[in-house]
């Protein structure tokens, strides 16, 4: 970090509390920001490249590998890309538990990123385990969350980390019923954690800071998304999945091993929990709805920085929802539907913590992989990363240099960017001439 | 209560070259070890191990770390020198990751009343690479140290 009359220089060469390796470089001239790149220098995975030549059925197991923390995500998108290109559909009370090992996810994402990973931004504490030594109970109770999250993951998907009972057609092997029932105990003591969890988030201080956003999500005509439903934004987007790469493309910047998504018609878009809540707010249950609004969020949320409120709310809607499945749930006789391997392409797209994840499959006829295409959704709001960043470090200009760095770094931990997935660590330099 | 019989963990993604050493000695222990002992794989997620290890008196935790020694070297860490650890834990992607759960661990008065750390330094990392030569070399070394301090440990109880 350097200073002098008209220009600074900060420099944070790794940002913590993120999930990958990336960096942040802002410069300043003047009082006036220049330049601000979101870097990613994590090296490319190349998972599109190898899962060519693998067969359709591979591609849950092979995709889940992309990230530690949204498995499921990669798992749930290759599946449904899979069985549309083979056409079959997963339904009934399939469906319902695709939906439930979903819930477990964001459960054990959005929980991870709040108390472990976000909260300390706000708390002024360096880490998690600072918060520990003064509120040991806050931690506790966010680490008991998590681990309800994780054991209904372990259930459904046979271990909480890289799940492996996932299947193009359904599941390998399905869970009883007394096996639900005494996992809907602990989630019922999860729903009461996840209502003060709420409480928690929406009485932290949140600079006066939003922005015009093109909130990008699923919508499904019966529920808050996860698995299924046309993609639509609040700038006039409503399409079929399959239309996908009619209007989004990738492109490629020299600053990242991750490209940069953007809408061809209007550029930088926004995926995830903010994205999510503003387009399907009316489909969240009604008791959700009025926590929501007595939390001081509306209905809309443009202030990223509440998206730490917004993770919470949706804490407890995929607690609540668990609760659903588990109370109608009768097993039934098949864990899956048979497949015939056949040509064709498919599209996929679910709700991963952080946004849609899109994937794209063409298979040969005997169900191989000829081409596959996936966007995940930290690549999807790299752009939308920058512009905050401009836009924050432009109206927050005169912090000093310590102030704008730490916030800058918070600007990036809003995205709960999941860098390992974007392409496959985080480093700050704010240039100031 | 506490379990008193040993919990080995093995950490590492089996993916990803040396860093999957302590996947590979837990599951050749696992076949040689004594019936009390228990024996996992883990990926190495924080809140994952302070789960596994909050009811357990002794834990083992076997890892491929970064040192500047030579591959395949064995370094072997308690409470006296968990810093050492620290500083040469391979960068994971998962910032909540070992050294975090340890010391939120600590915090919280979660910890293990012994923890040992075997790590086994390694040099490549990358995604789709094989175990490399000298650190496949020191795997049955581990295992033999191991099974060491497991036998007096056991009949200590």
């Amino acid at each position: 970090m350097k200073t002098n009359s008209s220009s600074r220089t900060i420099k944070v060469n790794y940002l913590a509390r993120v999930e990958g390796e990336g960096a942040l470089y802002l410069k300043i001239k003047d009082n006036l920001v220049k330049d601000a790149k979101f870097k990613i220098f994590e090296p490319p995975r190349f998972f599109e490249a190898f899962l060519r030549g693998r067969n359709y059925y591979e591609a849950p197991d092979i995709t889940a590998r992309i990230c530690g923390i949204c498995p499921v995500a990669y798992q749930m998108s290759s599946c449904h890309a899979m069985e549309a290109a083979l056409g079959v559909k997963v339904e009934g009370t399939l469906r319902q538990l695709r939906r439930l090992i979903y819930c477990g996810e964001w459960i054990e994402s959005h929980v991870l990123h709040v108390y472990m990973l976000h909260a300390p931004d706000f708390l002024g504490y360096q880490d998690s385990i600072q918060i520990a030594k003064d509120h040991p109970e806050l931690v506790k109770q966010g680490l008991e969350l998590k681990k309800i999250g994780n054991e209904l993951v372990t259930l459904m998907g046979g271990r909480e980390i890289h799940p492996i009972n996932v299947k193009v057609g359904g599941f390998y092997k399905l869970p009883t019923k007394k096996q639900l029932q005494k996992l809907a105990e602990r989630l019922n003591w999860a729903k009461g954690a996840a209502f003060d969890m709420i409480d928690f988030t929406s009485k932290l201080d949140f600079p006066d800071f939003e922005q015009d956003y093109e909130y990008v999500a699923l919508r499904h005509p019966d529920e808050y998304p996860f698995n299924e439903g046309r993609l639509v934004s609040n700038k006039g987007l409503d399409i079929d999945i399959s239309e996908f790469d009619q209007h989004f493309e990738e492109q490629h910047v020299e600053h990242s091993t991750s490209l940069h998504a953007v809408l061809k018609e209007r550029g930088a878009y926004k995926v995830g929990p903010l994205a999510r809540y503003a387009l399907n707010f009316d489909k969240l249950p009604g008791e959700i709805q009025e926590t929501a609004l007595k939390a001081g969020l509306e209905k809309e949320c443009y202030n990223p920085f509440k998206s730490i409120v917004v993770r919470s709310v949706e804490t407890l809607y995929a607690v609540d929802e668990a609760l659903r499945i588990i109370d109608s749930y009768e097993k039934p006789d098949s864990a899956s539907i048979p497949i015939t391997p056949t040509a064709g392409v498919g599209w996929g797209c679910t709700e991963a913590p952080r946004g849609i994840c899109y994937h794209r499959y063409e298979l040969d006829d005997s169900g191989l992989i000829k081409d596959a295409t996936i966007v995940p959704p930290t690549s999807q709001n790299q752009k939308t990363i920058e512009s905050d960043l401009r836009a924050f470090a432009q109206q927050f200009i005169e912090l000093d240099d310590d102030e704008l760095q730490w916030k800058c770094e918070q600007v990036i931990r809003n995205y709960d960017p999941c860098i390992s997935c974007s392409c496959h660590f985080l480093k700050l330099t704010v240039d100031r001439e | 209560m506490k379990d008193k019989y040993p919990l080995v963990i093995g950490l590492g993604n089996e993916y990803r070259g040396d860093d999957a050493v302590g996947i590979e000695i837990v599951r050749r222990l696992a076949d040689r070890v004594m019936p009390e002992v228990s024996v996992v794989e883990s990926s190495g997620e924080g809140t994952e191990l302070m789960r596994l290890w909050e009811e357990r008196e002794v834990v083992f935790l076997i890892d491929a770390i970064q040192a500047n020694g030579e591959p395949g070297k064995i370094y072997r860490f308690t409470d006296a020198n968990i810093d050492e650890f620290e500083q040469c834990f391979y960068c994971s992607s998962h910032l909540f990751s070992v050294p975090q759960a340890l010391r939120m661990s600590h915090e919280l008065g979660t910890i293990p009343d012994q923890i040992v750390i075997f790590g086994v330094a390694g040099r490549q990392f990358n995604f789709g690479d094989q175990i490399s030569d000298k650190v496949e070399a020191s795997i049955e070394e581990v295992i033999s140290r191991l099974l060491g301090e497991l036998t007096s440990l056991i009949s200590e109880k």
